[in-house]
C-alpha cells in the first residue's frame, strides 16, 4: 500500500503546507527545496523552516504535504504521480451509513486554510477529490475553497463526495458560476425506495432531503455522479433504481454501482452486508441495461474484471485508488490487470479473491 | 537525481554576503587553524560527530582549490562547481564545502564511537512518531523512521551561526531559544523574512550547501 503519511521532524512552530521539489534552484512560492538526502530520509527547507521526512525511498518530488511538527507527521495531501488525491475536509457526518468505510467522528479539525494553500500548489490539470465526513456540513468553507482555487487555477477540477443533505435554494445562483463546471458531485443514492435508502444511511427523511438537493443541483446545472453501494439490501432494488434514475434523474452525468469495502463499519458487518455478485449477475445486468437504454452512463466500480460477464466488462473500469489497490495471488498471469480494478487492500482473502480467473 | 549546488549560484546572483567571519569559519572547520576560538568550535563539533570529522579530513585535500581564490566570492562562481557536478561519479563528498551535511547514520563506524564522547546522538531515533498518534486517514499505518539527518543539518546551521558570532550555545542539533534568537538576528541583518526558523533562504544565506 502506498503510504499517505510520513514520519516527519520539523522545527516549525505550526503546521504548514509545502510542495516538495528536488530542484534546488526552485524558488517558486510554497516550494520546499531539497537540502539533503540519506537512505530513506529526505530533508527539505521552505519558508516555514527545515523538515525531514522518512520517505523510505519513495519519490516525493512535486508532492504537496501538510507537515504537522507536533504530531511528527507529514500528510501527502496531493501526490504528484497519482490521480487519486482526496482532501478529507471533516470527519463529521450527519448520516451513519451502515457500511461506512470511514466512520465519522464528533470532532472537526478545520484545515480549510491548509487545503486552500495545497490546492494552489497542485500539479497541472489535477482532479482533486474532496471527502469526509460530510464536506457540505462546512458548505461555505467548501464553496470558498473551490471558488478561490478555480479562480486562480482553471486547470484544476474537483470531485466532491457529498450525502446531498445540505443544498438549498440559496445555493442555486452560486453553483451556476462557471467555476463549478469543473466540479462533480458524487452523491450516494441507494434505492428508489425511500425506506431502503433511509435505512442504509440511518437517517429518517434522508431520501426526501436528497431529492430536494438534487433539484437544487439540477437547477444550477451541476455535474452529478450518483453512487450506489452493492449490498444485500440494495441489490434487489437495482433495476427499479435504474428505472427511476433513467426516468427522473436523467440530468446526472454518471451512475456508479460500487462494491462494498471491507473496512470501517462494513468490516464487522461483512457477512450481513456483503453480496456475492458472481452468484447471480442478473440484477446488475438488468440495471445496466435499463440505464443504458435511458441514456444513463452507468458503470461498475471496484468489480474485478474476471468476476463480470464478458459483455459487461467494458463497464467495469480500473476504479480502485492506487494506494489501496491489490491483486489476488491468482492474478499474476492475467493480461487484463492494467484495466482491472483489482481488490481493495482490505478485501477478505476468502471468497472472490480465491476465484479469480486470469484473462 | 542530479546533484546541484545551490549556494554558489546564489552568491553569484548576489544573494548573501561572503562575510570575513564566514571565511574564518571555513578555515576553522576545514583546517587546523591556530585561532583558539575557532579551535574550540572545531573541538565541540568533533566531540559530537566523529564521523563528520572524518569527512572533514577527506575534504582537506580540496582546500587548495578553495583557498586559491581568497578574495571575495570568486571561487564560488557557479561554473566551477558545475564541472564538479558533472565529473563526480558516486557522489558523497562535496568538494568545495567545509561542512558536509551528508552524514550517513548507519555506517558501522558510528557504532564504534567511544562511549565517552557524549551521548552518541547518531543512534537516537529522530523521526519516531509519538505512540499516541492516530493512524492516517484510510487506515494507514503512520511511518516511523530513524534519522540523524535533521539534527545534522541543524548542527551545521548552529556552527554557521556561531561563525557569524551570533550563537554561543551548544552545537547540539536542537532548535532551542538560543538558536532561534540567532536565526532571527541573522535574518534581520540579511533582509530575510524573520521567522526564527531554518528557512531555505536562510540556509542559502548561511551558505549551507544542499547535498
Amino acid at each position: 500500500m502506498i503510504p499517505l503519511t510520513f514520519g516527519a521532524r520539523s522545527e516549525a512552530a505550526h503546521p504548514f503546507v509545502a510542495k516538495l521539489s528536488y530542484d534546488r534552484l526552485n524558488f517558486a512560492p510554497g516550494s520546499a527545496r531539497l537540502v539533503a538526502e540519506v537512505e530513506g530520509e529526505v530533508a527539505f527547507a521552505c519558508e516555514h523552516g527545515l523538515f525531514a521526512l522518512a520517505t523510505r525511498g519513495l519519490n516525493v518530488d512535486g508532492d504537496v504535504l501538510l507537515v504537522d511538527p507536533k504530531r511528527g507527521a507529514a500528510e501527502r495531501i496531493l501526490r504528484a504521480d497519482s490521480r487519486h488525491n482526496t482532501l478529507l475536509v471533516t470527519e463529521r457526518c450527519d448520516q451513519l451509513c451502515v457500511m461506512c468505510s470511514q466512520p465519522p467522528k464528533k470532532t472537526h479539525v478545520d484545515r480549510f486554510q491548509h487545503f486552500r494553500e495545497a490546492c494552489l500548489l497542485a500539479p497541472e490539470g489535477m482532479l482533486i477529490g474532496v471527502s469526509g465526513g460530510e464536506p457540505t456540513l462546512y458548505k461555505q468553507d467548501l464553496f470558498e475553497l473551490i471558488e478561490e482555487t478555480l479562480r486562480e487555477r482553471s486547470d484544476l477540477g474537483f470531485h466532491v463526495l457529498s450525502n446531498g443533505q445540505h443544498f438549498d435554494d440559496g445555493d442555486t445562483a452560486r453553483l451556476r458560476d462557471p467555476a463549478f463546471r469543473r466540479v462533480t458531485w458524487g452523491i450516494p443514492l441507494y434505492s428508489a425506495s425511500p425506506a431502503v435508502h433511509d435505512d442504509v444511511v440511518a437517517k429518517p427523511g434522508a431520501f426526501k432531503r436528497l431529492e430536494r438537493s438534487l433539484e437544487v443541483l439540477l437547477k444550477a446545472g451541476a455535474r452529478i455522479e450518483l453512487r450506489t453501494v452493492v449490498m444485500r439490501s440494495t441489490v434487489p432494488g437495482l433495476p427499479a433504481l435504474a428505472e427511476r434514475i433513467a426516468a427522473r434523474l436523467s440530468f446526472i452525468e454518471a451512475w456508479s454501482i460500487m462494491q462494498l469495502e471491507n473496512i470501517g463499519f462494513a468490516k464487522n458487518r461483512w457477512s450481513n452486508l456483503h453480496h456475492d455478485h458472481t452468484a447471480d449477475f442478473s440484477p446488475f445486468a438488468r440495471a445496466l441495461d435499463v440505464a443504458q437504454l435511458g441514456g444513463i452512463k452507468a458503470r461498475l466500480f471496484n468489480f474485478p474484471l474476471c468476476s463480470v460477464p464478458h459483455n459487461y466488462r467494458h463497464l467495469a473500469p480500473a476504479s480502485i485508488s492506487d494506494w489501496k489497490k491489490k491483486f489476488a495471488p491468482g492474478c499474476g498471469s492475467c493480461a487484463a490487470k492494467d484495466r482491472c480494478s483489482g481488490f481493495f487492500e482490505w478485501h477478505p482473502s476468502k471468497g472472490l479473491m480465491e476465484e479469480v480467473t486470469p484473462l | 537525481m542530479s546533484r546541484k549546488f545551490l549556494i554558489p549560484s546564489l552568491v553569484a546572483a548576489g544573494f548573501g554576503h561572503t562575510d570575513p567571519l564566514q571565511a574564518a569559519l571555513i578555515n576553522a572547520a576545514s583546517t587546523n587553524t591556530s585561532d583558539p576560538n575557532q579551535a574550540k568550535l572545531f573541538q565541540q563539533y568533533k566531540q559530537e560527530h566523529l564521523y563528520t570529522l572524518a569527512q572533514h579530513r577527506s575534504h582537506s585535500s580540496h582546500s587548495s582549490h578553495r583557498s586559491g581564490g581568497g578574495s571575495s566570492g570568486g571561487h564560488y562562481s557557479h561554473s566551477s562547481h558545475t564541472s564538479h557536478r558533472s565529473s563526480t561519479g558516486g557522489y558523497s563528498t562535496p568538494t568545495y564545502n567545509p561542512a558536509p551535511l551528508y552524514v550517513p547514520p548507519s555506517r558501522p563506524t558510528t557504532a564504534e564511537t567511544p562511549s565517552g564522547s557524549s551521548s552518541s546522538t547518531s543512534n537516537q531515533p529522530l523521526l519516531t512518531l509519538p505512540a499516541t498518534s492516530t493512524p492516517a486517514e484510510g487506515g494507514l499505518k503512520t511511518l516511523t523512521g530513524r534519522s540523524t539527518l535533521f539534527k545534522t543539518i541543524v548542527m551545521h546551521v548552529q556552527v554557521a551561526l556561531m561563525g557569524q558570532g551570533l550563537f554561543d550555545g551548544p552545537i547540539d542539533g536542537q532548535v532551542g531559544p538560543k538558536t532561534r534568537a540567532a536565526l532571527r538576528t541573522f535574518q534581520q541583518t540579511h533582509n530575510l523574512a524573520v521567522t526564527g526558523t531554518i528557512t531555505s533562504l536562510t540556509l542559502d544565506a548561511l551558505q549551507i550547501p544542499s547535498q
